[in-house]
Order: structure tokens, then C-alpha cells, then sequence
């Protein structure tokens, strides 16, 4: 699923919006999904779900595919709250812990929507220019750079790897999983090397100047407007509630 | 309260073990995003930020001496994040997720893989919406700082003489995904305690329902990295592998 998410962060109609103002907005609205009730909650996940699929223009099937994928975590979680085991193999439901699971279950999908409106309207490099301007140390940029770099390539080895592995029967024991590593670690070390001799060969791998090609940008003032409108109307809920 | 037979119990139990252990990707000991309550959030990120900060500056000081393993940092955060995604058939017949801490943590040592491990944690929240921002700090604090320690400090037997080197291997990666899975159900235990029990029967219940996929998980990666080790050091072949010959 990583190059579905990446290609959409490259190629979404809110692209052209600033990563800062994306940024805030998502990281407000997740704070104040945080603190606040199931009503503020769901009407997060409202709003974002319309940036994403109405606004962005991402597949409500790869929304939904993301989201079930996540819910994983969730899922076995709140079983785990509600029912309580005891010996010898009783199994008691408790209905106190319903609702609470309920309202853990928004809120988590509320936040999840954030970050997901995050990942797949703004590519990784347009992070790292933020958080070079966060003043974020050179070398943790640049590292995170190369990181990104490294992941699409050994993610691809590894599905090649995979997929020669079981076109000839393989990839049905455990011990297939260490070869698979094994080679994996063979690949990686490859493409160090790779890349490690292009770097000197252009004077040396002591430090890299990650430059960042600014878009352009439009104003997009109507998801700022929606944007301001819902962050005004949670904390008008908010503080309304006390 | 409502009390129903045994058979429910292991029905619920199965219908636990094919959902964690499904063929989509079930990531399922990083905490979502959103699930721990603010003031838990806040807590771990405060506990773990110290441990990140002294990781960062070893790291800092390390890539100023030798700024040639800058590439080799970001090879190391890359090979652990895939790995973290494949799906390798585990010993118990289903699929696990490797997570390479272990491994990680013998090759390079704890406190690069705090940062190392952060990152990947990060990367996973941004690329894969995998974990999150706001329980970074709890998850980091699980798989970055208490795994590699724990892997680390079991190596240290082998260097101590006590035990082979295999087997100090096999204890690092296996011990440091245990660590990591008992240090997660300890964090969603103090958040949410039961209400008949409190914080232990949480963790128990906690625990014991993600044992189901962890400990096997543990077992095979215990297993696998000694292989792949094993590999390395016959064919020597990796220019990865020379720093620890070398260290």
C-alpha cells in the first residue's frame, strides 16, 4: 500500500496547497480531537473525510482499505477492554465498557483521519523542507531524505525477492523468511555500495545540501475558509462545554 | 455482567488469532493513533524524549567523525522499516513481521538504533499511517528504547563469555521483541485499567491476547537472525556486515 499512499501524495488536487497550512490544520484539528468529546470528534473525521476523498480526490475504497487496516490495533484492543476472561474459561462481557470503547474507538479514528489527510495530500519531502525550517537538525533531515530514498528501493528488492521466491514453490516455511532477510541485507548492501560510489565519484558523501524544489502553490481559499470554519466551530464547542 | 461457556471463549480466542494474524497487514503492537487518552500521550512522550535526545547526540557526534555512515544509518532505518512490513511464514504456521531490532541493536548498538528506530516509527505514521504522531512517543518507547536495550545488554553475554555466540543472538532478538510487546501491554494497561482488577488484570488481559502473535513472532525472528548471521559471516559478503567485524 506505501506506493499507492506515495503516489497520491504526489499526485492529489491539494498538492498545490502549502505543506505548512496542511500541517497546522491537521495538527490542530488532531489536538482537538484529543481533548474533546464524540460530538467534536466525528465531525473531524466528517471534515476530513470530505478533504480526502471530496477535496483531494482520493478513492473512497483506498480510504476505506487504510482505515480497515489500521483498525486492527483498534479492534483487538477494545475486545480486550470489553471482555474479561476469568478461570476457568468464563468469559464475561462488561457493559460499563462499552461506551467507553465506543468513544475510544471515534476518537482513535478521528486522530487516524489527521494523519492520514497528512500522508496522502503531502509528499515526505515536503515534510522534511517543514522541518528543516523547524530548524530540525541538518543531519536528522538528511538522514530522514536518504531513509525515504532506501525504503522504495529495498521495498521493491524485497518484492522481487518475494516474488521469485514463490514462483518456485518458495515462501511456505519460516525458513524462507531468513533467506528472504538474508538477501535482502545482500540488496541493501548493494545499493550502499551504489550509491555510495555515485556520491564520491560527485566529491565525496561528507554532507549532502537537500534542496528542496518548491512548488507553486495556490491560495486554495476555500479549504482554508472550511478549514478556519471547522477549527472555529470545535473550539466555539469546546469552550461552550466548559 | 454475563457469563457464557468455554466454547465462546475459544471461539473468541480463534476469531483473535485469524484477525491478528490475517493476511492484510497486521502491524498490531504499534499503538494507533488516538488511542492513548492526552495526558498518557503526553507522559510517554516526556519519558522517551530524554532517551531520544542522548541517542541523537551520540548519533550527531558519531556521523561528524565518520560522516561516510550517514549512508549506512539511513540503509539500516530503510532494511528495518521493509522488514517490519514483509510477511514471513512464522513457526506457527501463520505470518509474522520481523521487526530487526535485535539484529539492529548487536550490528550498531542501542543508542543508534534509538534514533534509527524513532525514525522508522516515524516513517511508518507518515508513509503507512501506521502507529501515530501522538502515541510516537509510547511506541518509541516500546520498540526504539526498551527493545535495543534489551537486545543489546543480552548480547553482552556473548562478550562476557557466558553464553555462544548463537545463542546470546537468538536471546537478543528474541528477548527484545518480548521486552517490546510487554512494554506495550504495561502502557495500554496503565491507561486502561479493568475496571474488576485494575492495572494487572489489564496487562494480563492485555498480554495474553497479543502473545498470540508475539511470541511466535519472537521465536522466529530469534531464529532467523541467527540464519541470516550465520550467512553473513560464511560468505562475508556484505559491506554492511564489516562494521561489527571490525567494531
Amino acid at each position: 500500500m506505501i506506493r499507492e499512499f506515495d503516489r497520491f501524495a504526489y499526485d492529489n488536487r491539494l498538492r498545490t496547497w502549502r505543506a505548512e497550512w496542511k500541517l497546522a490544520m491537521a495538527l490542530i484539528l488532531l489536538v482537538l480531537g484529543m481533548i474533546s468529546s464524540w460530538r467534536e470528534q466525528l465531525l473531524i473525521m466528517a471534515g476530513m473525510t470530505y478533504w480526502i476523498i471530496g477535496r483531494a480526490g482520493v478513492p473512497l475504497s483506498l480510504y476505506g482499505k487504510a482505515m480497515a487496516a489500521a483498525s486492527v490495533f483498534l479492534g483487538v484492543s477494545l475486545l480486550t477492554m470489553v471482555i474479561s476472561i476469568s478461570l476457568p474459561f468464563h468469559l464475561s462481557i462488561s457493559y460499563s465498557q462499552l461506551r467507553p470503547a465506543a468513544e475510544l474507538a471515534v476518537r482513535s479514528l478521528a486522530a487516524w483521519s489527521c494523519l492520514f489527510f497528512l500522508l496522502i495530500t503531502t509528499p515526505a519531502p515536503e515534510w522534511f523542507a517543514v522541518l528543516r525550517r523547524c530548524r530540525l537538525p541538518a543531519a536528522v533531515i538528511e538522514l530522514c531524505f536518504l531513509m525515504y530514498r532506501f525504503i522504495f528501493l529495498l521495498e521493491q528488492a524485497a518484492a522481487e525477492l518475494w516474488l521469485a521466491l514463490r514462483a518456485r514453490n518458495g515462501g511456505t516455511h519460516w525458513r524462507h523468511g531468513g533467506m528472504l532477510m538474508y538477501q535482502l541485507w545482500l540488496k541493501a548492501g548493494q545499493s550502499y555500495e551504489a550509491l555510495g560510489r555515485a556520491l564520491t565519484a560527485r566529491g565525496g558523501i561528507d554532507s549532502f545540501v537537500y534542496r528542496h524544489q518548491p512548488l507553486d502553490t495556490k491560495p486554495h481559499s476555500i479549504d482554508m475558509a472550511a478549514g478556519a470554519a471547522l477549527i472555529g466551530l470545535l473550539l466555539g464547542m469546546v469552550w461552550w462545554k466548559g | 455482567m454475563m457469563r457464557t461457556s468455554r466454547w465462546v471463549v475459544i471461539a473468541a480466542l480463534l476469531t483473535s488469532y485469524f484477525f491478528l494474524t490475517n493476511e492484510q497487514d497486521a502491524y498490531a503492537m504499534h499503538i494507533m493513533e488516538g488511542f492513548l487518552p492526552a495526558k498518557w500521550a503526553l507522559f510517554w512522550w516526556g519519558l522517551f524524549l530524554p532517551f531520544f535526545l542522548v541517542g541523537l547526540r551520540r548519533l550527531v557526534r558519531t556521523l561528524k567523525e565518520h560522516p561516510e555512515q550517514k549512508l549506512l544509518m539511513a540503509l539500516a532505518g530503510a532494511f528495518t522499516f521493509v522488514l517490519s512490513a514483509l510477511k514471513i511464514p512464522s513457526v506457527t504456521g501463520s505470518s509474522s513481521h520481523p521487526t530487526g531490532i535485535g539484529f539492529g541493536a548487536a550490528l550498531f548498538g542501542p543508542w543508534v538504533m534509538v534514533v534509527i528506530g524513532t525514525l522508522v516509527l516515524l516513517f511508518q505514521a507518515l508513509l503507512l499511517a501506521h502507529g501515530g504522531l501522538t502515541t510516537l512517543g509510547a511506541n518509541a518507547l516500546s520498540m526504539a528504547v526498551v527493545g535495543p536495550l534489551v537486545a543489546f545488554s543480552v548480547y553482552q553475554l556473548h562478550r562476557r563469555g557466558l553464553v555462544s555466540h548463537r545463542v546470546a543472538l537468538f536471546l537478543a532478538a528474541c528477548l527484545s521483541d518480548l521486552a517490546t510487546y510487554v512494554t506495550t501491554s504495561v502502557q495500554l494497561a496503565v491507561a486502561f485499567p479493568a475496571p474488576d482488577g485494575g492495572v494487572l488484570a489489564s496487562f494480563l488481559k492485555f498480554a495474553g491476547i497479543f502473545a498470540i502473535t508475539q511470541v511466535p513472532l519472537a521465536v522466529t525472528e530469534g531464529i532467523l537472525t541467527v540464519m541470516v548471521w550465520n550467512w553473513l559471516a560464511s560468505y562475508q559478503a556484505s559491506p554492511l556486515f564489516e562494521r561489527e567485524k571490525g567494531a
